[in-house]
C-alpha cells in the first residue's frame, strides 16, 4: 500500500514538473516563401486581386469590457490598425510572387475584382498571429473558405531593426495564404480564368449600365455566374464603360496608396511594439511557468512530507530522527517553494502590466492614423460613388440615344 | 423725312420701350418658344433663348439676368422628333436650377407661376435646352460624350492630385527616415578598426556633410579602407575596388556620411555606399559604430542586413560600379524600381533591379 502511494506521489510530482517546465521554442522558424512565377502568365489569365481590409476580430460580447479585452490581449485600436496592416502585408506577398495581376488593398465596398480576399484576425500579438481567410472569385467560386492560418513569430526578425524591416515575423502566414491561393488558382483551367476576368468586366458594366448590359451574364443554381454572351467589340457603351473602369481602378489604386502609406508609417513603431510585446509575453510566460513549477513542487514536497509513510522500525531511533528531519525540511522547502511561486506569479503580472502599458502607448499613437487613413479612403470612395452616379446617368442617356 | 413721320417714329420707339419694360413684370411670352427650342437669336443677344422681339427688348435685365422658361409649355411644332422627352427633362432641371438660383440671388418679383427670373445660369441652361433640342441625335451623342469626357477628365485630375499627394507623403517620410537613420549613425559613428581591416562608419562629418576618412586598422591598407563623403555628391559614387572603396553619402538634409562595410575576408574589401540617400547603408555602420566591433551576422538576418547597404555594386570585386542616379525626380515607375531594388535581398536580383532602374532613368532623361 505504502509503495503504491509513493509511486503515485512520484508520478504526480513528475507530471507537475513536466507541466511546469514547458519550454517555449524561440528559435527562428524555417522560412516559408510564396511560390514565385516561373513563366509569364498570359494577360487574359492574369487575375486581379482585391485584399479587403481584415475584420479586426474584436468579439462583440467583450468589446466594451476593457478588462476582458486586456486578458485576451486585444487592444481594439491596435487591432483596427492591424486589420489594415495585415492586408497590406498579404498584398505585398501576393504582388511579389508575380502570380497575379494588380493586387490592391481596398475597403469592403469595392466589389468588382477578379479575386477578392477577406479575412479576420483571430489572434495577433508579437508572439503569434492567427487569421481566417476567405477567397472568392467574381464568378462566385469559393477558393478558400474561412481557412485558419496561424504561426508563432519568427524570432529571427526580432533580432535587429534591419531584420525586422526586411522580413515580417509572420511572413510565413502570408506566404502560406499566397501559396494556397495559387494552388486554388492552378486548379482552374485557363478557360475558367479567362471567364473570371470577363465576368468581372461584365458585372462592373452591368452595375453602371444595367439596361444596356443586361443579358450578358447568367447565374446557375449553385450561384455561379457565367458569361452568356459578349458585347460586340465595337460596342460604344462598352468602350465608355471600359474607360470608366479605368477610373475605378484609379480610385482603388489611390485608396491602396493610402493604406500602403499608412502601413509604411506605422511599420517602424508597430515592429517595435511587436518586438516588445513578444519579449513581455515571453517573460510573462516564462515567469508563469516558473511560478507554476515552484508552486507544484512546493505542494508536492509538503504532500510528500505528510503522506509518505514511515519506513523506519519502531526502535530505529536514528532512522526516525532522520526521517523526521527530512519531513520537516521537505515541509519547509515546500512552503518556501510555494512562496517563491507566488512571488513569480506576481512578477508575471508585472510583465502583463508592462505589456498593457506598451500597448496603450502604441494605441494612442496609431489610433489617429487609423482615423486619418479611413477618413481619406471613405472620402475618396464616397466621391467616386457620387461620380459613378453621374456617369450612370450619362450612360443611361447614351443608351437611350442609341 | 417729314415731321409727321419723325413724330410717328418717336412714338413707335417709345411704345416699344414701354412694352419692353413691361416684360420685366409680366410673364414672358417667350417661354414657349424657349422650350420649343426656337432660339436662333440667342447668340445675337447672348442672353436669352428667345427669338421674339419682346425677349430681346428685356435688355434691362441683360446683365446676367434672364428668364427661365415655363416648364409646362408644350413643345413647338418645329421640335425634332424624339427631342421633347429630353428637352423637357432638361428644361425641368434647368427650371429647377433657375428657381434655386433665383431664390439665391433675389429673383425679380413676379417670377412665380410660369417662370423664374434668374441669373446667367438659368439663361445658359435654357439656352442649352433650346440648342440641345435642336440637335441631331449624333450631336446629342457627341455632347453626352463630351460631358462624359469632361467629367472623366475632372475626375482624373482629382485622382492625379490625390496620387501626387500620396507620393509626396511617401517621399517625405522616406527622407525623414533617411535623415533620422543617418543622424543615428552619426551619433555612434566612431567605430574601431576591425580585424579584417574593413572600413568603419564615420559619423563625425554628419552634420556638416564634410568628408571623413576612416582607415581600417588605423590606416588605409590593402585589406580595405573606406572614404566616406558627406553630402558632396547627389548620387552614389562608384564603389568597389580591391584596395579601397569610396562611398558617396546622402544628399539628404542631414548630410550624413556613411560607410558601412561587411567585408570579413582579407584582400578585397567592400563598402556600403550611400547610393540612394544612405538610408540602407546607415544601419550596418550604425551597428558597428555603436558597438565598436564587427557585427556578427545572426541567423535571422537577411543579406540586406549585412552591410551591403542599398548599393548594387558593393561586391568589391574591382568591377566599375554603376552610378545610381539621384531619386529626387523619379516618376512612379522609377520609384517602384528603386524601391524594389532597395528591398531586394538577393544580390544578383538586386543588381539587375538597379541596372533596370538606371536604364529606365537614362531613357526617361533622353526623352
Amino acid at each position: 500500500m505504502g509503495t503504491a502511494i509513493q509511486a503515485r506521489v512520484c508520478w504526480a510530482t513528475l507530471a507537475m514538473l513536466m507541466a511546469g517546465c514547458v519550454v517555449h521554442d524561440t528559435r527562428p522558424l524555417p522560412k516559408i516563401n510564396a511560390t514565385q512565377a516561373s513563366s509569364e502568365i498570359p494577360a487574359e489569365e492574369l487575375l486581379d486581386v482585391a485584399v479587403h481590409v481584415f475584420d479586426p476580430g474584436v468579439p462583440s460580447e467583450i468589446a466594451k469590457n476593457e478588462q476582458a479585452l486586456n486578458k485576451k490581449r486585444i487592444y481594439p485600436d491596435i487591432r483596427a490598425a492591424e486589420s489594415r496592416y495585415v492586408a497590406i502585408m498579404l498584398r505585398g506577398t501576393l504582388e511579389n510572387s508575380g502570380q497575379w495581376g494588380a493586387v490592391r488593398v481596398c475597403p469592403e465596398n469595392v466589389q468588382f475584382v477578379d479575386v477578392s480576399v477577406s479575412g479576420k484576425i483571430i489572434e495577433s500579438t508579437g508572439a503569434k498571429l492567427a487569421l481566417t481567410v476567405t477567397v472568392k472569385d467574381s464568378s462566385g467560386r469559393v477558393w478558400l473558405n474561412n481557412k485558419q492560418y496561424a504561426s508563432a513569430a519568427d524570432t529571427g526578425s526580432y533580432k535587429t531593426d534591419a531584420a525586422l524591416r526586411a522580413r515580417d515575423p509572420f511572413q510565413n502566414v502570408y506566404s502560406e495564404v499566397a501559396n494556397d491561393m495559387l494552388t486554388a488558382r492552378e486548379a482552374l483551367t485557363a478557360q475558367n480564368r479567362r471567364d473570371i476576368r470577363r465576368v468581372t468586366q461584365l458585372e462592373f458594366a452591368k452595375d453602371l449600365a444595367p439596361q444596356a448590359m443586361d443579358g450578358y451574364l447568367s447565374t446557375d443554381r449553385k450561384g455561379l455566374v457565367s458569361v452568356t454572351r459578349l458585347p460586340a467589340t465595337d460596342d460604344p457603351i462598352s468602350a465608355r464603360i471600359d474607360r470608366i473602369r479605368e477610373r475605378d481602378s484609379g480610385v482603388v489604386d489611390t485608396v491602396n496608396g493610402y493604406y500602403a502609406n499608412f502601413a509604411d508609417e506605422m511599420s517602424v513603431s508597430y515592429g517595435q511594439w511587436r518586438r516588445a510585446s513578444f519579449e513581455e509575453i515571453e517573460k510573462e510566460q516564462r515567469t508563469l511557468n516558473q511560478a507554476r513549477t515552484r508552486t507544484y513542487l512546493g505542494a508536492a514536497a509538503i504532500a510528500a512530507s505528510v503522506f509518505v509513510p514511515q519506513q523506519c522500525g519502531l526502535y530505529d531511533y536514528n532512522c526516525r530522527r532522520l526521517s523526521t528531519g527530512v519531513r520537516t525540511a521537505a515541509a519547509i522547502g515546500g512552503a518556501a517553494s510555494i512562496l517563491s511561486g507566488l512571488k513569480k506569479y506576481s512578477d508575471s503580472k508585472t510583465h502583463a502590466q508592462a505589456l498593457k502599458e506598451l500597448s496603450e502607448s502604441f494605441q494612442n499613437e496609431v489610433a489617429p492614423q487609423v482615423v486619418d487613413v479611413e477618413g481619406r479612403a471613405l472620402k475618396l470612395t464616397g466621391t467616386a460613388e457620387e461620380q459613378y452616379r453621374e456617369w450612370r446617368e450619362l450612360l443611361h442617356q447614351m443608351y437611350l440615344e442609341n | 423725312m417729314g415731321k409727321r413721320a419723325r413724330i410717328g417714329l418717336f412714338a413707335g420707339a417709345m411704345a416699344v420701350a414701354v412694352t419692353g419694360r413691361g416684360c420685366v413684370t409680366t410673364p414672358p411670352p417667350v417661354a414657349e418658344s424657349v422650350v420649343a427650342g426656337t432660339s436662333t437669336p440667342v447668340a445675337e443677344s447672348g442672353v436669352t433663348g428667345s427669338s421674339t422681339p419682346g425677349a430681346r427688348s428685356s435688355s434691362p435685365l441683360a446683365a446676367g439676368d434672364a428668364t427661365a422658361p415655363d416648364v409646362s409649355a408644350p413643345p413647338s411644332p418645329n421640335t425634332p422628333p424624339g427631342a421633347p422627352q429630353n428637352s423637357t427633362a432638361t428644361a425641368t432641371r434647368a427650371a429647377d436650377d433657375a428657381a434655386g438660383v433665383a431664390g439665391a440671388v433675389g429673383a425679380t418679383p413676379g417670377a412665380s407661376a410660369n417662370g423664374a427670373s434668374a441669373d446667367g445660369r438659368a439663361t445658359s441652361a435654357s439656352a442649352t435646352t433650346g440648342s440641345a433640342a435642336s440637335q441631331t441625335p449624333d450631336e446629342r451623342r457627341a455632347a453626352l460624350d463630351k460631358q462624359l469626357d469632361d467629367s472623366l477628365g475632372a475626375f482624373d485630375a482629382r485622382l492625379h492630385k490625390e496620387q501626387q499627394k500620396i507620393a509626396e507623403e511617401r517621399d517625405a517620410r522616406q527622407a525623414t527616415v533617411s535623415a533620422a537613420t543617418a543622424a543615428a549613425m552619426a551619433d555612434g559613428g566612431t567605430g574601431s578598426p576591425t580585424a579584417a581591416g574593413a572600413s568603419t562608419a564615420a559619423g563625425a562629418a554628419a552634420a556638416s556633410g564634410a568628408a571623413a576618412t576612416v582607415g581600417g586598422s588605423g590606416a588605409p591598407t590593402a585589406a580595405g579602407a573606406a572614404t566616406t563623403a558627406g553630402a558632396a555628391t547627389a548620387a552614389g559614387a562608384p564603389a568597389g575596388g580591391s584596395g579601397s572603396s569610396t562611398a558617396a553619402g546622402s544628399p539628404t538634409a542631414a548630410g550624413a556620411a556613411t560607410a558601412g562595410t561587411s567585408s570579413a575576408g582579407g584582400g578585397g574589401s567592400s563598402s556600403g555606399t550611400g547610393a540612394d540617400g544612405s538610408s540602407a547603408t546607415a544601419a550596418a555602420g550604425a551597428h558597428r559604430g555603436k558597438r565598436g566591433e564587427t557585427r556578427n551576422s545572426h541567423a535571422g538576418d537577411l543579406k540586406s542586413d549585412k552591410g551591403t547597404g542599398g548599393t548594387p555594386n558593393a561586391s568589391g570585386n574591382g568591377a566599375p560600379a554603376t552610378i545610381i542616379p539621384d531619386g529626387n525626380d523619379d516618376d512612379i515607375v522609377a520609384r517602384r524600381l528603386r524601391k524594389a531594388a532597395e528591398l531586394e535581398t538577393d544580390p544578383e536580383l538586386k543588381d539587375r533591379l538597379w541596372k533596370e532602374y538606371v536604364e529606365y532613368k537614362k531613357n526617361t532623361q533622353v526623352r
